[in-house]
C-alpha cells in the first residue's frame, strides 16, 4: 500500500537527490509553510539587529555607522572589569536570582500541590483567583504598594505602613525595612513570590489535571493516604513541567528585573541590592553615550546565561526529560 | 500481604467523623492565608481610593471601608487621555496577542516535528535567540528602515515570536499527539494539514487559551515600545504608559490634580489618586479574566504523556 | 487542491521576498544615515544649504508666506501633551505658525527623554530642534560625529534674515563659549541657554510651619546651627519631624550642604566644579585662590555625625532617601507632620508655588502667615559661603543634521529671540490675550501642557535663551547683559496673595543673601574641566551617595567607617580632580580675566 510505505520512510532512497527533495517537500509542504511566518518575523526582528553585537568591541561614531566604527578590542570590557561596583552588581544579581529561582520554584510547586489538594471547590477557585491577582499589576505599582506597606513611621504622630503598625500593636519597635541592606534581598524575593506564585501555579495545576484519576484510585486501594499520593503520584507527574520551567528561569540567571529592583531600592541598600540592570542604568545616566559598554555587559551576561542553560540541559537530558533543545 | 487500610477496623478516624482531617485543615488554611495575603494589596487600594481625605491621612490597616468618596475616580475618568489610552491598549493587546499566538503556535507545531529535515536547525536558531539580542541602536535603525518609528504597529509587530512560549508550546505539541496517533490518522488518509486542523488544534484549545492570556498580560503591561519608539504622539499612548506616568511622573499627576481643581474639587493628594489609578488599571483585566478561566481547567500538559 | 497549493507556494515566495527586503532596507538606512551626515560635515553641503537660504533671503527675508510650509518638530523635556484640546487650541502656537508659515509640532517625554533623544540623534531620527544638558565632551562628540548643524555658518551668511541671532552669536562672550566647546570661536553649533539669578536666592533656606515653631521652639525661627538642631530634636520629641531637606532620594546633597555644612566652613557634597563641593581658600581673583575638596575632611565628618544624630532623634525625616521630595514630603507637610521643608532652589516664586501646592490646596483656611521663610544659618557668627558666578550655561539647543531645512528652524529661533517673540511668550501679543482672559490666562495655556504654576510664561520656548524662563531683552542689550538680567513679569498678572507671598520671601532672603552668596568673577564661566574629570566626578558622586546615606541612616557607623570613605575617595582620584579644577581655574583666569 502506498501509505504504508510512506509511513516508515518518507521518500525512497534509491531516487536521485532532486526527485527526493521534491517529493520530500511535497510530503511535508504544510509544515514548511507553517514555519514561515515565525521564521520571517524572527529573521527580520531578532536577527536583523544582531549585527549590533559588534558594538561591544567598537567605539561607536554615529556618522560612521555600526559597520564603519573603529574596533577597539576589549577596551569596553576593561572599563567594566576595573569597576568594583560592576562586580558587586554582578554578585548581587547572581545571588538574588539564585534565591528567587530556588524559593519561587519550591514555593510555587508547594502552593500548586496544596491548591490541588483542596477539596472545597468554591473556596478553591476563590483562592486561585486571589492568588492570580497580583500578577496583573505591573512592578511599578507593586513596588509602590510594597513601599507603602513597609513604610516607617516618620514621626510618632504617623503610623507608618501596615507591617510596622502590626509590630507596634505587638508591642515592638517599628523597623525601617527598606533601608536595611540585610533585609533587601528578602524583600525582593518575598515580593516576587507574592506577585508571581499564584500565576505560576496555573501551569502546574494544568499538568496535574491531566493525571489519570485511576492512578489515585489504585493507590487508595493499596492503602496510601493523601500525603503519600501527593508525593508519589502528583509530584512525579509534573516533573517535566518543573524541569522546563526551571531551565527557562535559569536562562535569566544573569539578567534581572529592572522594574522591580529600581522601584524598590535606594542608596542605603546598594551593597546588597544593586544589580546589573540598575548599575547599567546609573552609569549610563552619568552622561555620554554608553551604548558600547551596555552592549558589552549584555553580551557577557547573555553568554553566561547560555552556558548555564547548556549545562543544565545536558544534565536534564540524562534524566530522560525533554529539555530546551 | 496487602497492607490493611487504616480505615478497615472499628477505629473511626477523624475523616469518618467530621468529613475532613488535619491534612485538609492544614491544606485549606495554608491556601486561604496565602490567598488573603495576595488579595490584601488590592483590597487596600480599593478601600483607600474611596476613603474621604480626613480619614485617609490617619493611615491604618484599611481593613474595611471608612466612608465612600468617589471623587478620585471621577477625576480620573474626566481625563481624556485615560479613555483614549484604554482603547489603544485594547486594540494593541488584541492584535498583538492574536498575531503572537498565530506565529508562535504554528512555528512551535512545525518545529516539534523533529524528524523533518531542517526543523532541528530552526529550533536551534530560535533558542539561540533567547540568549543573544542585538541592542538598542541597531533595533532603532531597523525600525526606522521599516518605517515603524512613530507608528502604532511598532507596539504590535516586533514581539510576534515569543520565544519562551514557543518552547513551552513546542514541548506540548511533541507530547500531546503521539506518533502512533499520527500514523493511525495517516493510514486513514489524513495528511499533515488535516492532522493539524482536525486533531491537534481542537486538543490544544486549553493550552492556547492559557498561553494567549499570558501573552496578553505581557502586551497589556508593555510601555517600553511606546516610550522608546513613539513618544510624541499622545493619541497612541497605551494605558500602561499612562499608568506608569501617573505613578512616577509629577506632571501627569499635576494634570489630573489641576483637572480636579477645575472640576471643583480640592487638590487631591497624590497617593490616594495613585490608589484609584491602580484599581482602574486592574479593572479591565478583572473583566476579561472570568471569560478565560474555564479554558485553564481543560488541561495544559508540558510533558506528561496523555494515555 | 492543486490550485490551492499553487496559491500557497506563491505566498511562500512572497513572504521570503518580503523578508529579504526587510533586511535590505535596514542596511540602506544605515548607509544613508552615514552618507547624509558625512555629507553634512563637508563644507560643500553647508555652502549649498546656506546658498539656498541666502537665495531665499535675497528674495525677501521677512516674506515667510512665500516660502513652503514646513513642519518644525520641537522637543522639550518636562512638558506633557496629554491635553489634546489644549494643544489644538494653543493660541501662542497658532500665532507662531501664522507668523512664520510653519506647522509647529511639539515633542516631549519625561521618562527616558535623554535616552530617547540620544538614540534618535544617533540614528538620524531626531526632531528639528531640541535641548540637551551638555557636558563639553558630549557636545564635542556630537560635532565630531557630524550629528549637529553648524548654525553659525547659516546665520553669518544671512545677517538680514537673522538680525538678532547675528548680533548674539557675534558677541565676545558668545564667541568665548564657542571656543570653549569647539576650539574655534567662530564655529557655533548651539544656542546657549543661560540661567541667571534674577534676584537674591540660594537653596539653603527652609520653610517652617509656624504653628509647629510656636509649639516646640517658642515661635522663634532658628538662626544658628545649634538653634536649628535644638529645634529639630524638639520637634522630633513632640511627635513631629523637624526637617525634610530637598534630597531627591539622597542623590542631591546641595540643600543639606547649604543649610548644615557650609556655615561650618566645609562641604559634604561630592565635588564637581569650583564652588560645588569645593571650598575656597586664598583670595578670589588672584593667583592665591585655591579650591579644596572637603567631602572627606574632619569638619565634614562632624557635620555628618550631626546629621546622623538628627536622624536618630527624629529631627531628620526617617523616610529621607526612600520617599520623594515633591509628592510625599509636600503631602506630609500639608498634613502637618513636618516642621520644615526646603521649598526649592530658593527663588521667591518657588515659595509662592510651594504655598499653593502644599499648603493652600489642602487647608481651607490657609493664610500666608501660616508659613515662615527661614533664615540662613550661622555657625560661630559666620554665614556659609555659596560661590556663584551668577550665571551659568543651562542647556544647549541643537539642530540635528537630519533636519533638511535648518534655515526655517533658525527663523523660528530668531523669532523667539526678537522682542515680538519674547513679548508673545511672556506678555502675550499686543495685550490681546490678556484682555480676554484675565490673570488666569497663563494657567489655561500652560495648564494644558502639564504646568499649572501660574507663572506668566509659555512653557515651551521660555527656556530657550534663558534658563530662568524670564523675559530677555536682546533688542536693547548685548547677549550677556540680556541673559544675565532677565525680567520677571509675573507680578503684573499675579493675584494679591501670590504677590504677597513672593514679596515675603524676597524680603526675608534679601536680608541675608548678600552675606551668603559670593559672586565669582566672570572668568569662572569659562572654566573647562578635561574629559577625564567627568569620570572621576561621577564616581565620587556615586561614592558620596552611598556612604553618606548609610552614615546618616545608621547602617554604617561614622567613626568606624569614615576611613573607608576617605580611602574610596582617594582611590577614585579625588586628588587628581582637585588638581584639575585648580588648573582649569588658573587657565581661565589667565586667558579671560579682562
Amino acid at each position: 500500500m502506498k501509505n504504508a510505505q510512506t509511513i516508515g520512510v518518507p521518500v525512497r532512497n534509491d531516487l536521485p537527490w532532486y526527485t527526493r527533495a521534491r517529493r520530500y517537500i511535497r510530503r511535508y509542504w504544510f509544515l514548511y509553510l507553517l514555519v514561515l511566518p515565525g521564521l520571517a518575523f524572527m529573521i527580520v526582528f531578532e536577527y536583523g539587529p544582531m549585527y549590533g553585537i559588534q558594538l561591544a568591541f567598537k567605539d561607536y561614531h554615529a556618522n560612521l555607522g555600526i559597520w564603519g566604527s573603529p574596533w577597539v578590542g576589549l577596551d569596553n570590557f576593561k572599563t567594566m572589569v576595573n569597576d568594583a561596583n560592576f562586580w558587586r552588581a554582578f554578585k548581587n544579581t547572581v545571588i538574588i536570582n539564585c534565591y528567587m529561582i530556588f524559593f519561587s520554584t519550591v514555593f510555587t510547586i508547594f502552593l500548586s500541590l496544596m491548591i490541588n489538594e483542596m477539596r472545597l471547590k468554591r473556596l478553591k477557585s476563590a483562592v486561585q483567583t486571589a492568588t492570580y491577582l497580583p500578577y496583573f499589576l505591573s512592578w511599578v505599582i507593586f513596588s509602590g504598594l510594597v513601599q507603602v506597606f513597609l513604610e516607617y513611621p516618620s514621626s510618632t504622630g504617623s503610623v507608618g505602613g501596615v507591617l510596622n503598625q502590626i509590630l507596634v500593636m505587638m508591642g515592638r519597635e517599628p523597623i525601617n525595612f527598606l533601608t536595611q541592606p540585610s533585609m533587601f534581598r528578602t524583600i525582593v524575593v518575598v515580593s516576587d513570590i507574592i506577585k508571581s506564585s499564584g500565576y505560576g501555579t496555573i501551569v502546574y495545576l494544568a499538568s496535574m489535571a491531566t493525571i489519570n484519576p485511576s492512578l489515585y484510585e489504585a493507590a487508595k486501594v493499596d492503602g496510601a493516604n493523601r500525603g503519600d499520593m501527593m508525593l508519589h503520584i502528583t509530584l512525579p507527574a509534573i516533573k517535566p513541567t518543573i524541569v522546563i520551567l526551571l531551565i527557562l528561569n535559569l536562562a535569566g540567571l544573569f539578567s534581572s528585573n529592572f522594574d522591580q529592583i529600581y522601584n524598590l531600592y535606594n542608596n542605603y541598600v546598594l551593597s546588597t541590592g544593586d544589580v546589573m540592570s540598575t548599575y547599567l542604568y546609573r552609569i549610563s545616566l552619568g552622561g555620554g553615550t554608553q551604548f558600547e559598554v551596555s552592549t558589552a555587559i549584555s553580551l557577557v551576561s547573555q553568554l553566561m546565561g547560555l552556558i548555564v542553560v547548556l549545562a543544565t540541559n545536558k544534565i536534564v537530558s540524562k534524566m530522560d526529560v525533554m529539555g530546551i533543545f | 500481604m496487602k497492607k490493611q487500610s487504616k480505615n478497615a477496623g472499628c477505629r473511626r478516624s477523624m475523616l469518618m467523623v467530621c468529613g475532613f482531617n488535619f491534612y485538609d485543615v492544614f491544606v485549606t488554611l495554608f491556601c486561604v492565608i496565602f490567598g488573603l495575603i495576595c488579595f490584601y494589596p488590592l483590597w487596600y487600594c480599593i478601600v483607600a481610593s474611596v476613603m474621604p481625605y480626613d480619614e485617609y491621612i490617619k493611615g491604618g490597616l484599611m481593613l474595611w471601608f471608612k466612608g465612600f468618596d468617589f471623587q478620585y475616580y471621577i477625576q480620573i475618568f474626566h481625563t481624556k487621555v485615560y479613555t483614549n489610552s484604554l482603547v489603544i491598549s485594547v486594540l494593541k493587546t488584541v492584535l498583538s496577542t492574536a498575531l503572537s499566538l498565530f506565529v508562535t503556535s504554528t512555528m512551535a507545531y512545525a518545529v516539534s516535528k523533529v524528524h523533518v529535515r531542517g526543523m532541528r536547525f530552526i529550533n536551534a536558531l530560535v533558542v539561540f535567540n533567547l540568549f543573544f539580542a542585538g541592542g538598542l541602536v541597531p533595533t532603532y535603525l531597523l525600525y526606522k528602515g521599516l518605517h515603524l518609528i512613530g507608528s502604532f504597529w511598532v507596539m504590535v509587530l516586533p514581539g510576534a515570536l515569543n520565544i519562551t512560549y514557543f518552547i513551552i508550546m513546542r514541548n506540548y505539541f511533541s507530547f500531546s499527539v503521539s506518533r502512533d496517533l499520527e500514523e493511525a490518522a495517516m493510514i486513514d488518509g489524513c495528511n499533515e494539514f488535516g492532522i493539524f486542523f482536525r486533531i491537534v488544534m481542537p486538543l490544544s484549545r486549553g493550552m492556547i487559551a492559557a498561553v494567549g492570556l499570558f501573552i496578553a498580560v505581557i502586551n497589556w503591561n508593555d510601555y517600553y515600545s511606546y516610550m522608546m519608539f513613539i513618544s510624541n504622539k499622545t493619541n497612541l499612548q497605551p494605558f500602561a504608559w499612562v499608568l506608569h506616568r501617573m505613578l512616577t511622573d509629577a506632571s501627569m499627576m499635576n494634570q489630573i490634580r489641576n483637572g480636579a481643581v477645575s472640576l471643583g474639587f480640592t487638590l487631591p493628594p497624590p497617593m490616594a489618586l495613585r490608589m484609584a489609578t491602580i484599581i482602574c488599571a486592574t479593572l479591565p483585566i478583572m473583566i476579561v479574566y472570568p471569560f478565560i478561566q474555564p479554558y485553564f481547567t481543560s488541561g495544559m500538559t508540558l510533558g506528561a504523556v496523555k494515555e | 487542491m492543486k490550485k490551492f497549493r499553487c496559491v500557497l507556494c506563491l505566498l511562500l515566495a512572497a513572504l521570503m521576498l518580503a523578508a529579504c527586503f526587510a533586511g535590505c532596507s535596514k542596511k540602506t538606512a544605515t548607509s544613508s544615515a552615514s552618507a547624509s551626515s558625512s555629507a553634512a560635515q563637508s563644507t560643500a553641503a553647508s555652502t549649498t544649504s546656506s546658498a539656498a537660504a541666502s537665495s531665499s533671503a535675497a528674495a525677501n527675508p521677512q516674506d515667510y508666506a512665500s516660502m513652503d510650509t514646513v513642519n518644525v518638530r520641537f522637543a522639550q523635556f518636562g512638558n506633557s501633551l496629554d491635553d489634546a484640546d489644549g494643544y489644538a487650541n494653543d493660541p501662542i502656537r497658532a500665532q507662531i505658525q501664522k507668523d512664520l508659515n510653519i506647522t509647529l509640532e511639539y515633542d516631549t517625554g519625561t521618562d527616558g527623554f535623554d535616552d530617547r533623544m540620544q538614540t534618535e540623534l544617533y540614528t538620524g531620527a531626531g526632531p528639528d530642534l531640541f535641548p540637551t544638558w551638555g557636558e563639553t565632551d558630549k557636545i564635542a562628540k556630537y560635532i565630531e560625529d557630524g550629528l549637529v548643524t553648524n548654525i553659525g555658518e547659516i546665520i553669518n551668511a544671512n545677517p538680514d534674515r537673522y538680525p538678532t541671532l547675528y548680533k548674539i552669536i557675534n558677541s565676545a562672550e558668545y564667541k568665548a563659549y564657542n571656543k570653549l566647546y569647539t576650539g574655534d570661536e567662530n564655529s557655533t553649533y548651539a544656542i546657549y541657554s543661560v540661567a541667571a539669578f534674577a534676584e537674591p536666592s540660594f537653596g539653603g533656606v527652609s520653610v517652617y510651619n509656624q504653628s509647629i515653631l510656636d509649639q516646640v521652639n517658642g515661635g522663634k525661627v532658628p538662626a544658628t546651627i545649634d538653634e536649628f538642631m535644638t529645634y529639630c530634636e524638639a520637634a522630633g520629641k513632640a511627635g513631629y519631624v523637624g526637617w525634610w531637606p530637598r534630597n531627591n532620594k539622597l542623590t542631591n546633597w546641595y540643600e543639606i550642604d547649604a543649610e548644615m555644612a557650609l556655615p561650618q566652613g566645609t562641604s559634604i557634597q561630592a565635588p564637581s566644579a569650583a564652588g560645588t563641593g569645593t571650598i575656597l581658600s586664598g583670595e578670589l581673583g588672584t593667583d592665591t585662590e585655591k579650591w579644596t575638596i572637603t567631602a572627606t575632611s574632619d569638619a565634614s565628618k562632624a557635620v555628618v555625625k550631626q546629621l546622623a544624630e538628627l536622624y536618630k532623634a527624629g529631627g531628620l525625616d526617617a523616610n529621607i532617601g526612600v520617599k520623594g521630595d515633591f509628592d510625599d514630603a509636600y503631602a506630609d507637610f500639608g498634613a502637618g507632620k513636618l516642621g520644615a521643608v526646603n521649598f526649592g532652589f530658593g527663588y521667591p516664586g518657588q515659595f509662592r508655588d510651594f504655598y499653593n501646592a502644599a499648603w493652600a490646596s489642602v487647608k481651607t483656611d490657609a493664610t500666608p502667615d501660616d508659613l515662615t521663610v527661614g533664615q540662613a544659618l550661622t555657625s560661630n557668627g559666620s554665614y556659609g559661603q555659596i560661590y556663584d558666578s551668577g550665571t551659568w550655561i543651562n542647556s544647549h539647543y541643537f539642530i540635528p543634521t537630519s533636519c533638511t531645512y535648518p534655515d526655517r528652524v533658525l527663523d523660528l529661533v530668531e523669532y523667539i529671540a526678537s522682542s515680538k517673540g519674547q513679548d508673545l511668550l511672556q506678555n502675550c501679543t499686543d495685550g490681546q490675550f490678556r484682555a480676554d482672559q484675565g490673570s488666569d490666562y497663563w494657567k489655561t495655556v500652560d495648564g494644558a501642557y502639564g504646568y499649572g504654576d501660574g507663572r506668566c510664561k509659555y512653557c515651551w520656548f521660555s527656556y530657550m535663551f534663558s534658563g530662568t524662563e524670564y523675559y530677555v531683552d536682546f533688542t536693547n542689550n548685548d547677549w550677556w547683559t540680556a541673559v544675565s538680567h532677565p525680567t520677571d513679569f509675573s507680578s503684573n498678572w499675579a493675584t494679591e496673595t501670590d504677590n504677597q507671598l513672593v514679596q515675603k520671601a524676597r524680603d526675608t532672603v534679601s536680608a541675608y543673601s548678600g552675606k551668603v552668596v559670593v559672586t565669582l568673577p566672570s572668568y569662572y564661566n569659562m572654566v573647562a574641566l578635561p574629559s577625564q574629570a567627568t569620570d572621576i566626578i561621577s564616581k565620587l558622586s556615586d561614592i558620596t551617595n552611598e556612604y553618606l546615606a548609610q552614615f546618616i541612616g545608621g547602617q554604617l557607623d561614622v567613626d568606624a567607617s569614615w576611613a573607608d570613605y576617605v580611602k574610596a575617595y582617594q582611590d577614585a582620584g579625588a586628588a587628581d580632580l582637585e588638581t584639575m579644577i585648580n588648573e582649569a581655574v588658573a587657565t581661565a583666569r589667565t586667558s579671560y580675566a579682562s
